[in-house]
């Protein structure tokens, strides 16, 4: 039973009734109902309570533009606030909840707020918990506090259930919107044969026609039209049409953001498998055109915000297209010809029109005549100036209007009505137009802002968000606009004729909005301009009074235009408040900027697939199975997961680090290298691009051998640092950290392609081409020997720093006789499928060797204890060589990129953050990394910072801790005294002492 | 997101370049004869243009190459894309104050 | 010294248990192409007489770049103004070779055969799914059969080819090693909503190592 429900007519499926539940209570719908037509065939006004005052609010319109009618659907996690019900499909099962309201939405707590709304201006926030004295911190506090009583419905708190998805598209025009100008625009360009994609945010093609389907177009009515368009671009292999589908963007080069809904209309048995919820469209097009319609612009009047108080087009909506009254009685309340229109087909439909108050003083105009014809009582220059009732209209007071508009001219009389129409005009929706940069004209007979001139090339709007509101010229422009479109994309197919059709728009108009009351602005009732965020005209006001001029402060500091409607309603009755109260037009005080989106979006959309697993790559090496078979813990290094120790049975890290290094120590250990960059570098002037990118010399290098490398940036800061190889006369490969490897080639890309296109010299990326395994410690060659057992390995045969080529476990591979452990050390290359066998090899022959794996940390460790760096942890883009005492690796005698900044005054200041090594006095103590170095113990506060620990560890082969810093002036600080305030109180006294805690000669790896 | 038109590979989203400031600035050829000052306007002064500007781009994710473009910092609009080392296409120059 | 066998980053998987004889309903198919060699060709735009070179060494002229060249079971893709990609069986030897003819040229020959993975995707819905992750306009008339393009899809860097035959619509996706879980994991979730199978894999290079 639903006793507002036509018994006919509508575009609901009254063979698919459903049902759904509204705080607690069960209604019936149909299939092809919004949750707001649903509600209102059964006479269900009352939907939720106000933002701030807790008003009782009703359903205002029957589109995007909705303030008030916003739900909490569903459960949680699959639970969402703020669906607008004038857009939300009815759903089987549904379970809506309404917002604001404890314990209920008629009888609701927190509307004793209206009690103090003296005390709530605009402002009000800002002013109270804001300010001198009070802080961030109390805002916090209060902030929750006022959320919870104010705020928009709740989140979920589960992680949602649901998945999306993302893609991009590409077409040569986008068309937005189907009514009467998209369509027309859409068949235009579609007869052309470019590819076209028309997006409709609405379920079904038609847009105003939904509502007015009495229209006539090429002599049929207006949803015979659209059938017969829709089936044409239907049979047109070029053209794509999407429903449920909003363009909420348009950004650079005619790039727009499209969000679809795909299955929120569909219960879940109704879903299909793996069926996304939602989709963000990337979508790329040549030429786009904007048929986003117009939106109606209410009137103000004292208590407009009572449920039963309905825009006059909203009314007609539910009338045609859902097919339900939305009253019984109606007073209709206007300052234009169009919304008669409305009046007549409500009246028709049997609904009662107590008066139609026209603000205009001799209505006139086509849809008058009309309502004359038929008798409406029309009140020529009245208003309805206040309503009466409490959760629903009861009636309104209506009066004579004076001829200034801003006060009654007597004549007040109160008519009985539960539904009261409001009409103001139309607003187009410029919000593309703009968002894209283009320029907005005011225009003064119809009082509003239409595109002017595009921000970028190949856009263009056409019907009524140009500001064309008769059919005939909305259908022409959207034609022409299609035709137009595709001749600049050369596409001359034929695109056949206009369709015609009758031409009134909603003009003339009265130039009010704001309608006078019997008592001043505040009294006995609120005039509301934002009804989304209980804004009044009163608060406008009080904000101008205090200073505000620019329409953006305004926005910001009475919340007018914001949250979920972005003003849609609101903005151009606010904008012509402020322009009347500061006596300036309108154009001057100008819009707020339109943004992205033009209504709320998902944010599952947004994230699509990128969640979980898939939310970064995770780059794992040839080896990776072994490790993980064998219960390696891993760290992340950019984006490569490594090995970071390998725990045994009870071992906690710090005993499995203690043991990788003295495996390395002692025996042999394996470190999966492979993530090191690695750079193939080729052609006759390679040596002298190295001579020019690395601070050192490297035209002395022999084929065969290798050099450790520092790489600088134009500012003479530490890049990067790496061993290289001469594998050829004209033949090198260069090694970066793992962290910087695409950094690198990058660097040395620009170089090459930018500074010196003179150089014969080509760079390939074989980081992944190879699978490294370097092999550490005592036994690390009569191990490599068993499995290459075709290779010289001798020092002498082999020295430390050099390369050779040879079969390893039966695959051609590169060795590298390299240390960063400071043991002797080999580096094997295989190509990376052979990478896992390799190490099953190493790990299969070592074993009587007492081989271990080491992770990352025993190799930190093992690096710290020999006084290597590793970029990125002693450097951090302000460390030059000279801070870290590497003076020996830089030339004086050729250029290279970084060294005339490396010889500014600065570089060289004694002061500067050096690299030193510290030793705590407790050897048992291990610094915290990061931990700030002091001169003095003591209280007093603050204490001068020298400079921070940047590695610290436990070195068993010192048997203590140790640790590296950077300290101002620190090289002449060897043997001083400094101190490390820790967290907690705690202060730990230090050695300063050279950086280098093992073999200080380097007789082990060249062993 | 811009379309960037690529000399090699042709119109591509911004995503696939990586931006590379202001173009047709050579590195000096003997820095170590310039004053400090001379240096660092080198290094670190770039040109903050209002409407017509020569700017650098490299296609990371496509082809790797690095190449000019003439791009309106106020309209965004691409004017024209060129190779390294070419002498820059003339274009008309919007003037903003 | 025992044999090893070749591992690529989706053995783990097993996709060879779960691949079906033939894409049947499905909308996508999934194949992966094991171990075809790659060699990355280099010769400098203004190089004249080592493009020419290059060119007769190939048998083949070199293509513009996003542009492809066959010569029978060897397909060369355009990277770049200097830049080629060479896929073919024994990479080895052809590097090899191709270094001995070229080496008085200036050129680069890199043997990169383990520096990809390559997937080859087929289906009525093949567009639909690369289109969620790769950002160019893949519209049949707009990436013709031949071409190949270096993207992203998504957050991989890929190599994309479109087939030469048109009607069959196929794509090889080439990636980095450690970025091909990555992409399969993707390619597989992304494909969910259209029913994808895998195909049983190709095997273009040698799966054994020689015996050392």
């Amino acid at each position: 039973m639903q006793p507002f429900r036509l018994t006919e007519g509508g575009l609901i499926d009254r063979s698919r009734p459903l049902h759904f539940q509204f705080d607690g209570r069960r209604y019936g719908g149909y299939a092809g109902d919004s949750i707001a037509s649903a509600l209102l065939a059964n006479g269900v006004h009352l939907v939720g309570r106000s933002f701030k005052y807790h008003r009782p609010r009703g359903i205002v319109s029957a589109g995007v533009e909705e303030p008030n009618a916003l739900f909490q659907v569903g459960y949680d996690p699959k639970t969402e606030p703020n669906v607008k019900g004038t857009i939300a499909e009815l759903v089987d099962g549904m379970v809506l909840q309404s917002q604001n309201a404890w314990p209920s939405v008629g009888f609701d707590l927190g509307s004793v707020n209206q009690c103090f709304s003296r005390f709530l201006p605009s402002g009000f926030y800002y002013k109270t918990f804001m300010g001198p004295g009070r802080g961030t911190k109390a805002w916090m506090l209060y902030e929750r506090m006022i959320r919870k009583a104010a705020g928009l419905g709740n989140a979920p708190t589960r992680p949602d259930p649901d998945s999306y998805d993302k893609t991009f598209a590409h077409t040569d025009i986008l068309v937005v919107g189907s009514g009467p100008a998209g369509l027309s625009a859409t068949l235009a360009a579609g007869r052309s044969g470019a590819r076209v994609l028309l997006v409709e945010m609405d379920n079904a093609l038609g847009g105003h026609l939904l509502s007015a389907p009495g229209s006539e177009i090429d002599g049929l009515s207006g949803l015979v039209w659209v059938e017969k368009a829709a089936a044409e671009l239907a049979a047109l292999p070029n053209v794509t049409v999407m429903t449920r589908t909003v363009c909420f963007a348009a950004y650079d080069h005619n790039f727009f953001a499209l969000w679809e809904n795909v299955s929120d209309h569909l219960t879940d048995a109704e879903r299909a498998q793996h069926q996304p919820r939602h989709r963000l469209i990337k979508l790329r097009t040549g030429q786009a055109i904007f048929a986003a319609g117009a939106i109606e612009r209410p009137l103000i009047f004292r208590d407009n915000d009572r449920p039963g108080s309905m825009l006059a087009g909203a009314a007609e909506t539910y009338l045609k297209r859902y097919a339900v009254r939305a009253g019984k009685r109606a007073v209709l309340v206007t300052n234009n010809d169009g919304a008669y229109r409305g009046a007549l087909a409500l009246n028709e439909a049997g609904i009662e029109i107590a008066a139609i108050a026209d603000l205009r003083e001799t209505p006139s105009g086509h849809w008058t005549a009309e309502a004359r014809e038929r008798r409406l009582p029309i009140l020529a220059g009245q208003g309805v100036f206040a309503t009466e009732g409490s959760k629903r209209v009861e009636g309104v007071r209506i009066g004579k209007i004076g001829a200034d508009g801003l006060s009654l001219a007597g004549g007040e009389e109160t008519h009985a009505c539960d539904l009261v129409l409001n009409a103001g005009g139309w607003t187009p929706s410029v919000h593309l137009h703009s968002q894209a940069k283009g320029k907005l004209v005011w225009e003064e007979e119809g009082q509003y802002f239409r595109p002017g001139v595009t921000g970028q090339k190949g856009q263009g709007s056409v019907g009524a968000c140009n500001g064309t509101f008769g059919l005939g010229a909305i259908l022409a422009e959207g034609h022409a606009g299609g035709a137009v479109a595709a001749e600049a994309l050369g596409r001359s197919g034929p695109v056949g004729a206009a369709p015609a059709a009758g031409d009134e728009s909603f003009l003339p108009l009265r130039r009010l909005w704001l309608i006078p009351a019997d008592k001043p602005l505040g009294h006995q009732g609120k005039h509301f301009v934002d009804q989304q965020n209980d804004v009044t005209v009163a608060d406008l006001k009080l904000a101008l009074r205090e200073g505000y001029r620019s329409i953006e402060h305004l926005k910001r500091y009475t919340t007018t235009g914001m949250a979920t409607d972005q003003g849609k309603t609101s903005n151009v009755n606010a904008l012509t408040l402020v322009a009347g109260t500061l006596a300036k037009p309108i154009p001057e005080v100008g819009t707020t900027t339109f943004r992205p989106p033009y209504t709320p979006i998902s944010f599952g959309a947004w994230m699509g697939r990128d969640v979980g697993d898939l939310l970064d790559p995770l780059r794992k090496t040839a080896m990776d199975p072994w490790h993980e078979a064998n219960g390696a813990e891993f760290e992340n290094v950019g984006q490569w997961r490594r090995p970071w120790y390998y725990p045994q049975a009870g071992e906690s890290m710090a005993d499995a680090v203690e043991r990788e290094c003295r495996a390395v120590r002692g025996a042999v250990g394996v470190l999966d290298a492979s993530t090191l960059g690695k750079i193939d570098i080729q052609g006759p002037d390679a040596a002298e691009f190295l001579d020019r990118i690395y601070t050192n010399a490297w035209k002395t290098l022999a084929v065969g051998r290798c050099r450790y490398g520092l790489m600088l940036s134009e500012d003479g800061m530490v890049m990067d640092d790496g061993v290289t190889a001469r594998l050829g006369e004209q033949h090198y490969l260069m090694h970066t950290t793992s962290g910087n490897a695409a950094q690198v080639l990058a660097h040395l890309e620009e170089y090459l392609q930018t500074e010196w296109p003179d150089l014969k010299v080509f760079l390939t990326s074989v980081t992944e081409q190879w699978a490294t395994a370097q092999i550490a410690g005592p036994y690390a060659r009569d191990l490599l020997a068993e499995i290459a057992p075709d290779l010289y390995l001798s020092t002498e045969a082999l020295p430390h720093m050099s390369v050779t080529a040879g079969k390893v476990a039966g695959r051609k591979a590169r060795i590298f006789r390299v240390s960063f452990t400071g043991e002797t050390s080999f580096e094997v290359s295989v190509p990376s499928s052979y990478g896992l066998g390799l190490w099953e090899a190493l790990m299969r022959a070592g074993a009587k060797y007492g081989i271990s794996p080491f992770g990352t940390e025993a190799m930190h460790v093992l690096r710290a204890e020999k006084g290597f760096i590793i970029v990125g942890q002693e450097t951090d883009g302000s460390v030059n060589p000279h801070d870290l005492g590497m003076d020996w690796i830089v030339s004086k005698t050729k250029d290279f990129v970084g060294r005339r900044s490396l010889s500014r005054t600065d570089m060289a200041k004694p002061d500067r953050k050096q690299l030193v090594g510290i030793l705590t006095k407790d050897p048992k103590n291990i610094l915290p990394e990061g931990a700030q170095l002091v001169q003095k113990d003591g209280p007093e506060r603050p204490l001068p910072m020298l400079g921070h620990v940047t590695s610290s560890y436990w070195s068993p082969a010192a048997e203590r801790s140790i640790a590296m810093a950077l300290i101002k002036g620190g090289r002449a600080r060897m043997g001083e005294r400094l101190y490390a305030p820790l967290e907690g109180g705690k202060t730990l006294e230090c050695e300063v002492v050279e950086p280098v805690f093992y073999d200080k000669e380097g007789s082990r790896l060249r062993g | 997101m811009l379309l960037i038109p690529c000399p090699y590979c042709g119109p591509r989203p911004e995503i696939e370049f990586g931006y590379g400031s202001e173009a047709h600035l050579a590195r000096p050829g003997a820095p170590q004869e310039m004053s400090d000052e001379d240096w660092a306007a080198y290094v670190y002064w770039r040109k903050n243009t209002k409407g017509v500007f020569h700017e650098r781009w490299v296609h990371t994710h496509g082809c790797r190459r690095w190449f000019n473009v003439i791009r309106d910092t106020v309209t965004y609009e691409i004017l024209a894309a060129y190779e390294q080392g070419i002498e820059p296409p003339a274009v008309e120059i919007e003037t903003y104050v | 010294m025992a044999e090893f066998q070749r591992q690529g980053p989706l053995d783990g998987l097993s996709l060879e248990q779960r691949a079906v004889p033939d894409l049947g309903e499905a909308g996508i198919g999934i194949r992966e192409i094991r171990y075809e060699g790659a060699v990355n060709l280099r010769a400098r735009r203004a190089d004249r007489p080592a493009r020419d070179s290059l060119a007769l060494a190939l048998g083949m002229a070199l293509p513009e770049t996003t542009h492809s060249a066959r010569r029978e079971a060897q397909l060369l893709l355009g990277l770049g103004p200097d830049e080629w990609l060479l896929l073919c069986p024994q990479a080895e030897a052809t590097a090899e070779s191709l270094w001995e003819q070229l080496f008085e040229s200036t050129v680069a020959v890199t043997d990169v055969s383990d520096n990809y993975v390559t997937l080859e995707l087929s289906g009525p819905r093949v567009r639909d799914l690369l289109a969620k992750g790769v950002p160019i306009d893949l519209d049949p008339t707009v990436f013709l059969p031949g071409r190949c393009a270096q993207t992203l899809m998504s957050k991989a860097e890929v190599l994309l080819y479109r087939g030469e035959d048109e009607a069959a619509e196929r794509f090889t996706l080439h990636c980095r090693p450690s970025f091909a879980q990555y992409a399969f994991a993707w390619l597989e979730d992304a494909a969910q909503e259209y029913g994808a199978v895998i195909l049983s894999a190709e095997v273009k290079g040698a799966q054994v190592s020689s015996v050392g």
